[in-house]
C-alpha cells in the first residue's frame, strides 16, 4: 500500500485538525501518525497516512487541499518515498 | 512517527523556500529507424517517431511533480546525432528539412527545447557531417525549438581543426542569421570536447547511439539550497566540503527518484542523473552565491578556482553516493548570461574571459553563454574553441564553447536575452588575430593520455 506525507502550516485557530483529518477520513486515507504543533503564531500538522489505493492520491490531495483553504492553512502533499529517498541511506 | 519531524520540515524547506528543484528530465530518443532513402521519408518518419514516443512526456512530468512536490523546470527531448540520418540524402536541403521536421514536433509534443542537431566530427568529417554543419545557422535561425551540437575533439582522437575553423564561420553565420535577436542563434549551438550521450541539459543534449532505444536522464538544480547549508557551516574546509556532500546527497536522490518515477511510467529505461548545479537566472540562484558564501569576498579573485574545485568535487562524491548512476557533464555549470550573479561580476571586472578559461579545468562545461563582440574575427573564436578542446584532451574531460558575437555590440556594453537566457555583458576579446596556426587545417593528435591500453 503507498503512503502519503501531508504537512499543513498556517495561522492557527480552531478547527484545523478536524477539517483535515476529515478530508482525510472521507477520501479512505488512514492516518498512521501525526504530529501536531502551535509554533508562535502558527500551526503545523504533520500526519502520514496510508492510501486506499493507488489511484486515490489526487482525491486525496485535492480534498485535504480545499479543506486547509477553508480554514486558511497551507497543504502539501507528497508520496512518502521522496522522505524515504532523501533521509534513509 | 515514521519519519521525524525535522526530516519533513528540512524535506519542506528545501524544496519550496530554497528551490530545490530539477532542472530538467530529458527524454534520449533513437531516430536511427528514420533513416530512409530520401528526406520527405526520413522527416516523416522523425515526426511520427516524436510523437509516438514523447507524446505522453509532459503529461507524466506534471503528475510525477504534483505526487512527488518537486517542481520540474523542464521537460526537454535529445534525439539521436541528425548527421547520422542523414547518410542516405547527404545535402544541406535535407539537413534543413530534418530541422524543421524536429521543431514541429517538439511543438506538437509541447516540450520548448529539443538537442541533436549534432554531428560527432573529433577525427573526420562525412558528406552528412558537412552538410550539417552548413546547415546549422539556417536551422538555428529559422526554427525555435532545434538546439545544435558539434563535438570536434575526445581525448583518444586529439583535435580536428578543420571542424573548428568550420564551426567557428557558423558560429558568425548563426549570428548574423539571428541579428534582430541579438544573435540568439548562437545561444543553441555548442561546440564540443568529449561531449557525452546522455547528457540532460541543453543546448548540448543528444542521444548517443550508445544509449540505446530511449532513456530518461535528468538533471538538479540547486545553488540555493547548497549555499544554505554552506552558510550554516562555520568549521575548516574539510566540514565544509562534508557539509555540501550531505546537501548534493539529497538533491541527487531526489533526481534518481523523480528520473526511475518517470522512466517507469513511460516504459523507457532510467539512465542517470547529471549532478551538476545549475544555476538559474532567478536571483540568489547563482554559482557566485554559493563561491562567495564559502568564503570568497568576490568570485573571480584569487581563491576561486580552488573553491570551485572543491565545490565540484563534494558534489560528485555526494552524487555518487546517492544515485546508481550518475551521468552527463556533472559538474558546476557557469552558463554567463543565465547566471546573474556572474554576469554581474563580469561587469565589474572580477571576472573576465581568461578566468573563465582557467575555471573550464576544474568545472562543467566551458565558455558557456559568454557574449563577445559581435565583430570578433572568426579565427578568434577558432582560438577560443580550440584551447578549450586543448584543456578537454589533456584533463580528460568535457569542455566546450558556447559564445554569442552579439551583433553591433563591443565590450562592456550590455544585452538583453530575456527568459532563461538572461542578460549579458559584452566580454572582451584579444584583438590579436591567429594568423596562421589554425589556418594551416588538420588534426591535434591525442595526446600520451590517449595511448591507455
Amino acid at each position: 500500500m503507498s503512503r502519503i506525507v501531508v504537512t499543513a502550516f498556517g495561522k492557527d485557530r480552531t478547527g484545523i485538525v478536524a477539517s483535515i483529518s476529515k478530508a482525510l477520513a472521507d477520501t479512505g486515507a488512514n492516518i498512521e501518525d501525526m504530529t501536531c504543533s502551535k509554533l508562535g503564531e502558527n500551526f503545523v500538522i504533520l500526519t502520514v497516512c496510508g492510501l486506499k489505493n493507488e489511484k486515490s492520491f489526487s482525491a486525496v490531495k485535492k480534498a485535504v487541499t480545499i479543506a486547509g483553504k477553508k480554514v486558511g492553512v497551507n497543504v502539501v502533499v507528497q508520496r512518502e518515498e521522496i522522505f524515504k529517498g532523501m533521509h534513509r541511506v | 512517527m515514521r519519519f521525524a519531524s525535522e526530516e519533513i520540515l528540512e524535506t519542506f524547506k528545501m524544496l519550496n523556500v530554497e528551490r530545490l528543484e530539477i532542472r530538467a528530465v530529458t527524454l534520449g530518443i533513437s531516430l536511427l529507424d528514420c533513416i530512409a532513402g530520401n528526406s520527405r521519408e526520413t522527416a516523416a518518419l522523425v515526426k511520427q517517431k516524436i510523437n509516438s514516443a514523447a507524446g505522453n512526456l509532459v503529461k507524466t512530468v506534471k503528475s510525477v511533480s504534483d505526487e512527488y512536490g518537486v517542481r520540474i523546470t523542464n521537460s526537454r527531448l535529445a534525439v539521436t546525432p541528425v548527421s547520422l540520418l542523414l547518410a542516405r540524402h547527404p545535402t544541406v536541403d535535407s539537413a534543413v528539412e530534418i530541422g524543421h521536421a524536429l521543431d514541429e514536433a517538439t511543438k506538437e509534443v509541447g516540450v520548448d527545447f529539443l538537442g541533436g542537431f549534432s554531428g560527432l566530427v573529433e577525427k573526420g568529417i562525412t558528406k552528412s557531417d558537412a552538410a550539417l554543419m552548413e546547415a546549422i545557422p539556417i536551422v538555428l535561425s529559422e526554427t525555435s525549438r532545434v538546439c545544435s551540437s558539434v563535438n570536434v575533439a575526445s581525448t583518444r582522437t586529439g583535435i580536428n581543426v578543420d571542424a573548428i575553423n568550420i564551426m567557428a564561420r557558423k558560429i558568425k553565420e548563426t549570428a548574423v542569421r539571428t541579428k534582430k535577436d541579438n544573435g540568439i542563434g548562437c545561444a543553441k549551438l555548442v561546440v564540443f570536447c568529449n561531449a557525452p550521450g546522455d547528457n540532460p541539459f541543453m543546448a548540448g543534449a543528444f542521444h548517443g547511439v550508445e544509449q540505446g532505444e530511449a532513456s530518461i536522464n535528468v538533471g538538479i538544480s540547486g545553488p540555493s539550497a547548497i549555499r544554505a547549508a554552506i552558510e550554516s557551516c562555520q568549521g575548516r574546509v574539510e566540514e565544509l566540503s562534508d557539509c555540501i556532500k550531505r546537501v548534493a546527497f539529497k538533491m541527487a536522490r531526489v533526481g534518481e527518484l523523480i528520473g526511475k518515477e518517470t522512466a517507469n511510467r513511460l516504459g523507457v529505461k532510467f539512465g542517470c542523473v547529471d549532478v551538476s548545479i545549475a544555476p538559474t537566472t532567478t536571483k540568489g540562484d547563482s554559482i557566485v552565491d554559493v563561491i562567495e558564501a564559502m568564503g570568497i569576498q568576490k568570485c573571480g579573485s584569487p581563491g576561486t578556482t580552488a573553491a570551485m574545485a572543491m565545490l565540484v568535487d563534494s558534489v560528485k562524491k555526494g552524487g555518487m553516493m546517492a544515485c546508481t548512476r550518475i551521468g552527463g557533464l556533472s559538474g558546476v555549470f557557469i552558463p554567463v548570461s543565465e547566471d546573474s550573479g556572474m554576469n554581474e561580476r563580469i561587469s565589474e571586472g572580477y571576472i573576465n574571459l581568461e578566468k573563465l578559461e582557467a575555471l573550464t579545468s576544474i568545472s562543467s562545461v566551458g565558455l558557456d553563454m559568454v557574449c563577445i563582440p559581435g565583430d570578433t574575427d572568426e579565427s578568434i573564436i577558432a582560438g577560443l574553441i580550440a584551447d578549450e578542446a586543448a584543456i578537454g584532451i589533456v584533463n580528460d574531460k568535457t569542455t566546450a564553447v558556447r559564445v554569442i558575437p552579439v551583433p553591433g555590440k563591443r565590450a562592456g556594453q550590455t544585452v538583453k536575452f530575456g527568459g532563461l537566457f538572461g542578460n549579458g555583458t559584452i566580454v572582451d576579446v584579444s584583438r590579436w588575430k591567429l594568423s596562421n596556426f589554425l589556418s594551416r587545417g588538420g588534426q591535434i593528435s591525442g595526446t600520451v593520455r590517449s595511448a591507455k591500453n
